[in-house]
Parts: structure tokens; sequence; C-alpha cells
């Protein structure tokens, strides 16, 4: 029986030590293409003076307030729009809830350029570029960040504590605001910081819908490095991005209160309900809607030539006729194809050994420590990170910057954070005894990890794949500073299509865009 | 007098309550009786409007409540666990009720109810406890207290022992009856266990699966 | 399906491993390549006699406007993706020459960014077109020019230099904000500027004047269908601004000598007899003869607005952030 208990014990211990061991890798990968970068840009460029410069030159005055503004707003805006169809899935039971709720979230795993150009092929002409684009692009992109964290929390709140209230005397209102909201509300606050700091970095709805006039922090440092040349203005900006990012999580990371029980209530089924359920219903379509429309407004647009129907659009795709204007689209899309397969075959392995170093560790500050090195890049200005590795790598034998894998080293440092967080919690949640019982039936603790915790995590390994492919083949900010002519994406094509006059080059940007949606739902569906 | 006239209850297709029929006289106590599954809870959902009936109807007094939203019923209800509210005080949690009550309480007023309350219930050095701190027989009581707060027609409780140890158990079941009969208030209680039915209630009313009297 | 997917990733791989750019050494024939900015729209089999001569292949990238083609150029200076570089103008050469971009580099043509109007429009309307600066910003020439941002567009950097050039660095903003209040409409690029938003041109906006070049016409005249042997559109001499074009062989490329010779090759006669009628602009070369639609229609400026390139590299930052706050903000 000791024995048995001293080879459990060993099995934890082995694979704690293996996990330190191979989580090296990813480190040294997050100091290679993030630490050394940034701190570069930071060491090589960052003066006081350029940052009294940003702070007394009003232009750069009115685009921290823009900016500023508009994420406050954007946020509000998201935290409205999302708070019926959140309630309706937490609190309700009813058919068809998986595929609205996957409808409803489904924008966040695409571009932001391809959100942008469906909203701008929803919108009147005169209202293409503006501040109206740019929230309803804020509100549809995020709202999968409020949907999915709050209703997470919504369903943990014991539904007898409201029935309570209301069997006290409280309407369905006071009973929200006096007992559902507070066990809520840090999920709330947590969702809104997230969403805050989407819509404060917001880069590739801004280039497309924000025309000459809207510019954000992001789009500035973009502009300040690559059209004019200023490197120094650039980096002072990317640091005051950083600081206000950082203040703006630090104020709203969740606090976990109440949520120490954790247990999914079951909810209701809507049809027993008839009273609420028109409520319900009505919430769901008004949703569906808002997030459906500009998609169907985009396909249509792609039909749309010289105000008849045609599918030239869609040929002139592969036909050869855009390259006169230097976009070869069968070359974007088999380059995004590329390299979302090679963000996959190295991030998910390095996500791997970090979740097990951070689930076996015993100690929290360990976890604790994983969780702010692995962040940070989520924090980080994507254009930042692009221009830091541009500079960085410039001297032999390092000398990538005009390589087409510091691409894909950038969308996978920008993957990593939220591929551990897929792989984390499930590696975490898996009971000891189960590795135990492995051990004493005579699996070795390399076999004991195989068999137990694989074969347990391989459907978030799959998510996590997923989810690295979708970072990869949406990102456009590091994209836009690291590509170099012939290394063009489908996102950065498809800004440079949408960036052109003329009614060809116009519509040949949704049917692209439009293109890349089909196949995003198609491998989904069959996933 | 609480009117029950057959009552069905259907959820997701599946009849959990069938035609059921129940009657309870003013300031008496009345114990539903039946195994697990037999829709005993559903039934007092259905009372209190939680859960809405599919046919019959509920009246209080000669009065139709069926289609009354819950918040107007002044129906009170203890529920089997976890219905406290976690981030109010006790005492914030029993003065609950009373904001909602017409005419308006002045806050002198709530505050010698709560108290009245707390006294009712034994724990009148509570009121700042905080909800996580107190054991699993102190929530019952502040359970029990603040539905009875709000002055309540009818007190629902839906096995309110049920989570207790034996012990403890026996003096909350000896204390509440005796509370149940110093207020003389209306009660209707679910249990599984007949002896604890025997001591609480004036009568037993017993329902087996599908739940028809 | 899935099983097949693999495969294909893998030959696509293998097609197109070869994104970036070639580190080929040999420097017998082989290819070359020339960067160049979005508007590069030279005769399509222009290069043919090149590589008939030389046994060299020119592949043609394009990368951006002006400004972006010389920053990402300029980011990579010494490890370059080309072996040569077309288009860095007068505005942005000191930049070039400070940031070591180039070997070498020689001037390759000249053109004038000038106010072109819609003949047409002034003369429906009965209102004498336009001749000077100062007039654009008359109330009854309200709410008729387009412009490019000139963060974005080179001939809206050379439009706002022709400003500063000809009020001085003490007025020129005064302008500007009498030309926001006289209604001026900013767009990011020519393109949209000329092809949409201007009433002369084949998109038919709502502008009859607009920031363009001085070779424009004839551009008219030989693109016109139906045929027309008079260009529909004339250009405001006084506000041209001088715009000289450098083609430079990039620092850091192996292929030194083939560089040199599509330099040769870009200001010898063949190609720069072909620009006036592609590229709009005006050849170098002395022996280069002017097609006649260009020499009748076009406007080679005598004394154009221009500014010292030191001058402009040193303040072009400084200038672009009052245009944006002014114009923008």
């Amino acid at each position: 029986m000791d024995k048995h208990h001293a080879a459990m014990k060993q099995t934890l211990a082995t694979l704690r030590r293996a996990a330190l061991v191979s989580s090296v890798l990813p480190a040294a990968w997050l100091i290679v293409f993030y630490v050394f970068p940034l701190g570069n840009i930071f060491s090589r460029a960052l003066s006081i003076d350029a940052f009294t410069d940003i702070l007394g030159n009003s232009g750069i005055r009115h685009v921290l307030w823009f900016t500023m503004w508009q994420a406050l707003l954007s946020t509000a805006l998201t935290l409205i729009v999302a708070f019926p169809i959140t309630w309706a899935c937490s609190r309700w039971q009813f058919t068809g809830q998986r595929f609205v709720i996957g409808l409803a979230t489904a924008p966040f795993v695409l571009p932001t350029v391809i959100v942008a150009a469906a909203v701008r092929a929803t919108l009147p002409q005169q209202m293409s570029s503006g501040i109206t684009g740019i929230l309803f692009a804020h509100v549809i992109f995020n709202l999968a960040v409020v949907v999915r964290i709050v209703s997470a929390r919504w369903q943990q709140a014991p539904p007898n504590t409201a029935a309570a209230a209301r069997t006290l005397g409280a309407s369905a209102w006071k009973t929200f605001w006096l007992v559902t909201w507070p066990m809520i509300r840090s999920a709330v606050v947590g969702a809104a910081g997230i969403v805050f700091m989407f819509c404060f970095t917001s880069f590739g709805v801004i280039k497309i819908l924000g025309g000459p006039r809207y510019s954000t922090i992001e789009v500035e440092i973009f502009t300040r490095a690559v059209q004019f040349g200023d490197i120094n203005t650039a980096v002072a900006l990317v640091l005051l991005q950083l600081i206000v990012i950082a203040i703006v999580l630090g104020l709203t990371a969740p606090r976990d209160e109440f949520g120490k029980k954790i247990r999914v209530h079951r909810q209701s089924h809507i049809r027993d309900y008839p009273r609420q359920r028109r409520l319900v219903l009505a919430s769901v379509y008004a949703t569906v809607l808002f997030v459906g429309t500009p998609f169907v407004f985009m396909f249509v647009s792609s039909f749309r030539l010289h105000h008849r129907w045609s599918i030239n659009a869609w040929r002139h795709l592969f036909d050869g006729t855009l390259d006169s204007i230097g976009v070869d689209v069968a070359r974007a899309m088999s380059n995004s194809l590329i390299f979302a397969t090679l963000t996959v075959a190295i991030t998910v392995p390095l996500a791997l050994c970090l979740a097990c170093a951070s689930a076996y560790s015993s100690s929290p500050s360990v976890r604790r420590l994983i969780a702010i090195f692995v962040g940070a890049p989520l924090a980080t200005s994507a254009v930042a990170l692009g221009l830091g590795m541009i500079i960085t790598f410039d001297q032999s034998p390092i000398n990538w910057r005009s390589h087409w894998f510091l691409l894909v080293c950038a969308h996978c440092t920008i993957a990593l954070p939220l591929a551990l967080r897929v792989l984390a919690a499930p590696l975490q949640s898996i009971p000891a005894t189960l590795r135990d019982s492995a051990r004493t039936l005579g699996a070795s603790p390399l076999q004991t990890w195989r068999k137990i915790d694989l074969a347990i995590i391989k459907r978030p390994l799959l998510i996590c794949a997923g989810l690295c492919a979708a970072v990869s083949l949406g990102e456009f900010g590091a994209t836009s500073f690291l590509t170099r002519s012939g290394n063009d994406t489908i996102p950065t094509t498809i800004a440079r299509l949408l960036g052109r006059p003329g009614d060809i080059v116009q519509s040949s940007g949704y049917a692209l865009a439009s293109l890349f949606v089909l196949l995003i739902v198609g491998v989904m569906s069959r996933a | 007098m609480l009117d029950v006239h057959n009552i069905c209850v259907v959820l997701g297709g599946t009849p959990i309550v069938q035609d059921f029929s129940l009657q309870i006289p003013t300031g008496t106590t009345t114990a539903l009786v039946g195994p697990s599954g037999s829709g005993k809870t559903t039934i007092l959902h259905a009372i209190c409007g939680i859960t809405p009936v599919t046919s019959g109807s509920v009246s209080y007094d000669g009065r139709d409540i069926t289609n009354t939203p819950i918040h107007q019923r002044k129906i009170g209800m203890v529920f089997q666990d976890s219905d406290l509210f976690p981030h109010l005080t006790v005492w914030h949690n029993i003065a609950f009720g009373l904001a909602f009550v017409t005419p308006r309480l002045g806050a002198r007023a709530v505050a010698e109810r709560v108290q009245e309350l707390l006294a009712l219930v034994g724990m009148e050095t509570f009121g700042d406890r905080r909800i996580d701190d107190l054991s699993g027989g102190e929530q019952r009581r502040v359970a029990l207290a603040r539905a009875l707060a709000p002055w309540p027609h009818l007190l629902l409780l839906d096995e309110p022992f049920s989570a207790l140890d034996s012990a403890l158990r026996l003096r909350l079941i000896a204390d509440i009856g005796d509370i149940l009969s110093a207020t003389r208030t209306t009660a209707l209680i679910v249990t599984h266990d007949p002896a604890e039915a025997e001591i609480l209630a004036t009568r037993t009313v017993s329902i087996s699966s599908p739940s028809t009297t | 399906m899935k099983r097949k997917i693999i495969p294909a990733i893998l030959i696509a791989s293998i097609a197109f491993g070869s994104c970036s750019s070639g580190d080929t050494t040999i420097e017998s024939g082989g290819t070359i390549k020339l960067l160049a900015y979005d508007a590069f729209t030279p005769e399509p089999e222009i290069f043919t006699s090149f590589t008939k001569e030389t046994g060299i292949d020119v592949i043609v990238s394009l990368g951006g406007d002006t400004g972006t083609l010389v920053s990402k150029a300029l980011l990579t200076a010494g490890t370059p993706e080309a072996d040569v570089l077309w288009g860095v103008d007068n505005t942005l050469i000191s930049r070039a020459i400070d940031g070591k971009l180039f070997e070498s580099y020689e001037e390759v043509d000249t053109a004038a960014v000038c106010v072109n109007y819609d003949k047409d429009y002034f003369a429906k309307n009965d209102i004498a077109p336009p001749v000077t600066l100062m007039d654009l910003a008359l109330p009854i020439y309200k709410d008729m020019l387009v412009i490019q941002n000139p963060v974005t567009s080179s001939p809206g950097l050379a439009f706002m230099l022709a400003t500063i050039s000809k009020f001085g660095v003490n007025d020129w903003e005064q302008y500007w904000k009498s030309l926001r209040a006289n209604g001026v409409k900013i767009v990011d690029d020519w393109t949209s500027a000329y092809t949409v938003e201007f009433s002369g041109s084949s998109g038919k906006g709502k502008y009859p004047l607009v920031v363009s070049y001085g070779s424009s016409p004839p551009a008219e005249v030989v693109y016109s269908d139906p045929p027309v042997t008079e260009p529909p559109t004339a250009v405001m001499e006084q506000t041209c601004f001088g715009q000289i074009e450098y083609a430079g062989i990039l620092r850091g490329t192996k292929k030194t000598k083939n560089a040199q010779k599509l330099i040769d090759f870009l200001t010898g006669k063949i190609f720069q007899e072909s620009m006036p009628l592609t590229l709009f602009v005006v050849p170098v070369n002395p022996d280069a003869v002017l097609p006649e639609v260009f020499s009748k229609f076009a406007v080679i400026p005598q004394n154009p607005l221009t500014l010292d390139a030191a001058d402009i590299s040193s303040n072009r930052v400084a200038w672009l952030d009052t245009w944006t706050n002014i114009m923008l903000r």
C-alpha cells in the first residue's frame, strides 16, 4: 500500500518535472518573440521627449480622446445589445439554443477586417465611413465576449435565489437589480474590460471604416511608423496604450466573490413558460438579425456590379483581373493557409507544455506567473509587436525581417495566450485519482499521461487548434507591418481591395470576404 | 383559505403534476408527503407562481390568483437549499421583503420587524453576519425569518430540513413547529418523512407518483 | 476529406514555399525584382526586349503608396526584399538618402502635380475657372475641390508642399483653414479623387476641381471611349508643384550588376519614350521623343512651385501633423 502511495506521488512529481522542463520551450519562444522585440523598441526609441511631444501634440491628443470615447461607447453598446441574448441563454432553455449562441458569437472568430467589410456593405454609401459603422462593427465583433463570460457566471447563480426574491414581493426588475446583478456584476465588469481592450486597440475596423478622419492609437502607431517614418512617436504611443490597457484590465479583473460553488444550474425550458416565451424569442430573433444582417448584405453586395446582378466579382477573384492592382487572391489564400497551418503546428505544442506546467504545479505563484507572462501579448498592440520584430531581427544571424516566417512567429505569439486558456482549465480539472488508478493498473507515468490527460483534453486540443488557426487567418495588425509584397494574407488582401475605388474591386473585396466566411462556416460545422 | 383546484403541470412535455387538488384552511399547517419525484416541489412552485400551471386554478380566499405575478401573491417560500442572498448580511436578508410591503414601512418599523424575527428564530445577535459564515441550521432559520418577515398570507416550505444532520434536525423541527403555531401562519410543508409531518402539521396529505389526490 | 487536406497543404507549401525574396547569388541571367508603388503600370510587354537582350527576367512587385513603399523599404534597408526600387520622389528622397536605402540612384522622370478642372462644368455654369491657389478659397468655388490626404498619397503631399512653397511657412496654415471653410473634400488616394469624385473623368463625380497631374489631360484623350480629340479637362498651371522621381539600386542586393542594367534600361530611350502615355510622366532622357498627344495637351510648367529636398525632409512630419490637425480633427 505504501509502495503504491509513493508511486502515485511520484507520478505527479514526474509529470511536474517533465512539464517544467518542457515549458522552457514556450518560455524561450516568448522571450525571443515578445520580450526581446518589445524591450528593443522601448530601449531604442523611447525617450521622455517623445512622450511629452505626443501629449503636447493637439492632433495626437485628439486621437487619444477619440480612442477613449469610442472604446467606452462601444463597450457600453456591446453590453446593452448583449443583454437580452445573454439573459435568454442564461435563464432559459430553448430549441436551437446552441445554434443561436454559435451564430451570435461567430463573428469573434472572424477577422475584424471581414466584420468591418460586412458592416460597410450594410450601411448606406454616405455612412460607409464614420462613427456609426465603427460602433456597429465593434458591437458585432465583441458580442461573443459578453455572452460567453456573463452567461457562464449567470448560469451558476442559483435560480432559487431569484425566485425567493420574487416570493418576497420584488418585481422582476427589482429582483434583477437587487439579487441577480450583484452575482453577475464581476463577470460583466470583467467582460467589459476585455471588450474595452479590443475596442481601444481597434485596428482593422478603423482601417476599413474610419476613412481619413478617424484614427485610434493603434492606427496612429501604424501611420506614424509606416507612413511618416516617425518611429519615436510610434513607440511612445505603444507604451501609452500598454499603460492604459494594463490599468483597465487591472481594474476590471474579475474577483470571484460568490463563485466558490461552481455549479451550473439546470435552466427551465421556455416552452413551459408562455408568459416569458415572447420576450425570449424576441431577444433571440433581434440578436440573430442584428448579427446576421451585415453578412447577408455583404454576400448580396458581392453579386452587385454597376447596379446589376452579376457573378463577375467572384470570377475576377481568380481570373487575373486583379493582377493589375497587385492583388493575387490565390496566392493570398495559399499564404493564409500555410501561415495558419504553421501557427497551429507551433502554438498548440507550446501551449500544451505551458498548460501542463501550470496545471501540475503545486504553487499558485507559478500559475500566476505563467498567466501574466502569457497574457501580456494579448494586451499588447499587435502593430507594436510587428514593429518590434522588424527592428529587432535586423542583424545577422537573426536577420529575418523580410522573411515570411517572421509573420508566422508573430501569429504564434499572439495566439499563445488564447491557446493556453483553452487547455489549462480542463487539464487542471483532471482529478488525481484518475491518474492514480491508471498507475495502480501498471501504467508508467508517460503512459498514464498519454492515456488519461491527453485523452481527456482531446477535444480542448481540437478547439485550441481551431482557435490558433482563426487567430492566424484573421490577424491584421502585425501582419500589416510584416507583410511584404507577395506575402499578402486574406485579411490584408480584403483591406487592399476595399481600400481602392471602383465597383469591380469593391465587389471583389466583398466576394473574397464572403468566400472566407463560407469556408470558416464550412470547416466549423464539420468540426 | 388556499384552494388548489385540479392543477396540471407539464414540463418539457412530461406531465409532472396531474389533476392535483388541495385546500388549506387559514391558520393551519398542512404537510404534503410523498416519495421523491412525485412532483411535490413542482406543486409548491405552481402555488407560488414560479412554475405556470398548464390547467386548473389556484385561488386564495376566493380570489383567483392563477395568473397573478409571483411578487403580488404574498405567498412566502422557504426553498430546499441555497436560496439566501449571498451578498447581503443576515439583517438585510430578512429586511429584503419589507421593502415591498404596502403601505411602505419606515426605517424604524423595518428595524423593529427584523429584530422581532431575529428573536423569533433565536438569532438576535446574528444580524451583521454574512451568509457564508452561518451553519446549515442557522441558514434555515434565517430563511424562515426572511420568508415570514413581510407577513405572507401563506408560507410554503420545501423540505426545509433535508440537508441537516439528525440531532439538529429534531431541534429545528420543534422550533419551527412552535414558531408556526405561535404566529398562526397558514403553511404548507413538503417532506418525504411522515414522522416530520406528524410533528409539524395538523393535517397530512400523501401523494404518490403520478401526483393525484 | 480530412486526409486529403494535409497533402494539399504540403504541396501548396512547397509550391509557395519561396514566399521570401530570392537569395540567389548567381548573377548570370536569372531574375531581378523591381519594387514600385501601386500606380506603376508600364506597357505590359515593355520588359520583353530587356529580357531578350540580357537574359534577365524582371519581376515587378507593388508595395503600396509611395510613402508606405519608402517607409517599409527603409525598415529593411541593407537587406532589401527587391533589387531595384522605382518611385521615390523629391519629397522623400532625403529620407531615403539618410536611411542609406540606395547603393546608387538616378532621376528617371519628372511630373507636375497640379489642380485640374472640368472644362464643361465651368462652361455650362458660366463661371470662370480658377487660376491661382488663392482662387480656390473663394466662395464662388465652394464645395468644388477634391484633394488627397497628404499622409497617404504622394500627389496629396505634393499639393500640400505647393501651398507651403507659395504661401511660406507662416501663412500656409491660414490658407488651409480657408480651404476647409470652403468645403474641400479629402479622400485617401489619387484614384478615388480622380476616377470617382472628379466630374471631368470616368467617375462623373460631383467635384469639378481635383488635384492631379499636368499630364492628366492627354490621359483623358488616350483613354477616352468614344474617342475624343480634345481633352475635357485642363490644368491650373499656377498650382503646379514640380515632382522628380528616382529609381535606385537597393543597398544590400547581391545583383548589383544586373540591377544597374535594369536602371540603364529604365533611363534608356525605349522605356523613357513609353512613359508619357503609360505612366504619364515626363522623360528625363533628352533623346526621348514625346508623343504628339502628350506634347500637345500635357502641361509641363517651366517654373513649377518647389521646395528644397532637405527642407522637406526635416519638416515633413511636423507639416503633416499640422495639416492633419487643421483638416481632419
